[in-house]
């Protein structure tokens, strides 16, 4: 399983990747136990997320389930490939399936995500 | 612990009114991490769709002729025609990103018994299709499917949330599969596709059992599986509240939501 070292990650298995603008999407291990995804839905643009909200929607086969935001803040940007490919999450759960970027708020809220090793720690008990 | 299955029996209700109460048990949870089973029934035949599902496949036409309801289901998958039918819908508290399979091979034994003790023999090995390809639940074939003689029986969906996950499942007892494919605009395309892949209750028993005798047969068959005890239950104040909200701001006959994708 592919858990990069650069990027930090949340018990609902979102993937952040620091920056001005953070970018999320969820990890290999959620893209793994979810199976095919066939249809995502994206927050909006513009949008105003809090640390654990819905932001999202994702189905797998005969499967929807909710997305949950890493970070507080505003989406700035979302995946828009997506919605002609929903299986980049799969392919390419890192990279080009990545879901939205958001401008965040509150650097607090890093604290509250987990390092590569804790993240590993955390899937043994999945 | 005891693990104790709260089983609900509602008389039948709208399309609109059944989503809704299943969308409450997935919000509202269950309290002492009960499983709750709920048996419904359609107050009139009803086509549903998957969450996500395009209705641009569908046959509004037919449906505005036939006076057949559409309603847009809390879980995944694609459209079911609910007529005669076995329907029940089953919570399961749980953690939203266990392995996404975990729960439908659970159920898949449990079915599997409830089938066994009707006589039939469940395949034991499922081809799966392409999951997007029909616009029609029996019409597909993916993993953990209940299948008899290579075609389908049952069709079950998921939703997963913070509280846990809701199966939504229909045991088709009698299916007409051209008044089916009437519902979509390729009509000819999954009349065949249902000639091929599904099979209703009537054209494998002789006799249809009572919903009664089958839904003793699927409690029956959890307990043994499971190990769970059955306990009658009651909705309770704030699950009902919850439906009813829902109801009233998503599930209304003419919301958006069930066309609007």
């Amino acid at each position: 399983m592919n858990i990069p070292d650069d990027l930090f990650y949340t018990r609902e298995h979102f993937w952040v990747k620091k920056g001005d603008v953070v970018t999320c999407g969820i990890t290999d291990y959620a893209q793994n136990e979810l199976g095919d995804v066939v249809f995502v839905e994206l927050p909006d643009v513009g949008k105003k997320i809090k640390q654990g909200d819905r932001i999202g929607e994702v189905e797998s086969i005969k499967t929807v389930s909710y997305l949950y935001a890493p970070l507080s803040g505003e989406v700035v940007e979302v995946n828009k490939e997506l919605d002609k490919k929903p299986e980049l999450i799969n392919q390419s759960p890192y990279r080009e399936g990545w879901i939205c970027k958001v401008q965040p708020e509150n650097e607090e809220e890093f604290k509250n995500l987990m390092s590569k090793e804790e993240y590993e720690a955390f899937l043994k008990t999945q | 612990m005891r693990k104790i299955v709260r089983v609900l029996t509602d008389s039948p209700l709208s399309g609109y009114e059944n989503m809704s109460r299943d969308e409450a048990l997935l919000e509202i949870g269950s309290s002492n991490a009960l499983l709750t089973l709920r048996f419904f029934e359609w107050r009139e035949k009803t086509l549903s769709v998957g969450r996500f599902q395009k209705t641009r496949e569908i046959d509004f036409d037919y449906l505005k002729t036939k006076n057949l309801p559409l309603v847009r289901r809390p879980t995944g998958g694609r459209a079911i025609l609910h007529d005669k039918e076995v329907t029940f819908s089953l919570f399961i508290p749980a953690s939203p990103f266990k392995r996404h399979t975990f729960y439908y091979e659970e159920l898949q034994k449990v079915l599997t018994r409830m089938i066994g003790k009707m006589g039939i023999k469940v395949d034991e090995k499922v081809e799966s299709g392409f999951y997007t390809s029909s616009p029609s639940c029996f019409s597909i074939h993916v993993s953990h499917e209940i299948m008899v003689r290579g075609k389908k029986i049952i069709g079950v969906a998921q939703a997963r949330g913070e509280k846990g996950n809701l199966f939504q499942a229909s045991f088709i007892l009698e299916g007409d599969r051209e008044k089916i494919a009437s519902c979509f605009k390729e009509k000819e395309k999954v009349q065949k596709e249902l000639e091929n892949k599904f099979l209703p209750l009537n054209e494998i028993l002789s006799s249809l059992p009572e919903k009664k005798e089958i839904y003793r047969l699927l409690l029956e068959s959890l307990e043994e599986e499971w190990g769970v005890e059955i306990e009658e239950g009651e909705w309770s104040a704030e699950e009902l509240q919850k439906a009813e909200e829902l109801f009233c701001t998503k599930y209304y006959p003419d919301s958006l939501y069930h066309t609007e994708r």
